[in-house]
């Protein structure tokens, strides 16, 4: 069968950017790796955590880690951002003391900001996310993936591919299934396509979800 | 993933090479070679042996440090070959791009 390669990484320097932006010399690259993962773990457990008591979604789509010589500026791009609605400074002071601690670095500022996203369910993201929560409630996962389309029509976006494989409605045998809509040119390097793997895990076992999404660029 | 104990032997031989980096360094073959009487080669030597075998650098194993896997880790990312390879994919090594395409 053939492979397809991830399509993130197969448009990495056209049309697609980095979410890490800083240099460092080879000797020092992996220390500023470390950094980047110990900070992206800390901001997602501290979202999971809260998002726990709220129940809604999380919708973290990316986080940005720009890195310069005394500042290190953290940018989450967020699609529900309900940190923001309900007690705005004293959550993102939290955020910024748990990162610090992570990071003890002494002669870097730290600075996290949080950024809404203007079609929160354009991002295939914040979909899987939602996505997952409906299959872990044993919706039917041909209404899930219907569900999807709806809302990406709702956000203006019209091109989309899903594939749930694994243990789908908790038969013995697995199967792979996929719907698509409208043309999404995989081959096209430069053709703008957001993609995210998710695994959603259910009492049957694991589900992989995978969103291409087409995004036109006028 | 790696069982816990192993990777947390690894920091036990960092923690003690740094400790004992210098007390070595003043052993090492320059110094021996340095000093003409055998007796005084035998006690810098002697230096050496007492201190933990822990202490050696040549002791320490680079692990993945996202997984902790022992081996196919590259020097310059500090990460093994598979999950190097999921995050150039995921956007995340800085300036990586695939050479092939």
């Amino acid at each position: 069968m053939g492979q397809k390669i991830n399509p993130l990484g197969f448009r990495l320097g056209t049309t697609q950017s980095h979410h890490s932006l800083w240099f460092a010399q080879s000797k020092k690259y992996f220390e500023g790796l470390q950094e980047d993962k110990k900070i992206r773990d800390c901001i997602k457990n501290y979202v999971q955590k809260n998002m726990r008591l709220s129940s809604s979604v999380e919708g973290i789509a990316s986080i940005e880690i720009q890195k310069r010589l005394d500042l290190i500026q953290v940018i989450i791009y967020m699609g529900f951002p309900k940190l923001l609605i309900e007690d705005k400074t004293r959550k993102l002071e939290e955020l910024h003391m748990n990162v610090q601690k992570e990071l003890n670095c002494m002669n870097r500022k730290l600075n996290i900001t949080i950024t809404r996203i203007g079609n929160p369910y354009g991002h295939p993201n914040i979909l899987a996310e939602f996505i997952a929560g409906q299959l872990k409630n044993r919706v039917s996962f041909r209404k899930a993936m219907k569900k999807a389309i709806e809302l990406i029509e709702q956000a203006d976006t019209k091109r989309i591919q899903i594939q749930i494989a694994g243990r789908i409605d908790g038969k013995e045998i697995t199967r792979v299934e996929w719907i698509r809509e409208g043309r999404v040119p995989l081959q096209t390097i430069g053709a703008k396509v957001e993609y995210c793997s998710y695994r959603v895990r259910t009492i049957y076992g694991v589900l992989g979800i995978k969103f291409w999404i087409f995004i036109d660029e006028e | 993933m790696v069982k816990n104990n192993l990777i947390h032997r690894e920091k036990k031989r960092q923690k003690l090479e740094q400790k004992y980096h210098l007390i070595r360094r003043s052993s090492k073959k320059k110094e021996i070679s340095k000093v003409p009487s055998l007796s005084e080669k035998w006690k810098i030597h002697g230096k050496l042996q007492s201190s933990p075998r822990n202490s050696a650098p040549t002791r320490l194993h680079r692990r993945c440090f996202s997984t902790g896997r022992p081996r196919a880790n590259y020097r310059d990312f500090g990460l093994s070959g598979h999950i190097l390879r999921e995050m150039v994919h995921a956007c995340l090594l800085p300036r990586a791009t695939r050479s092939s395409w």
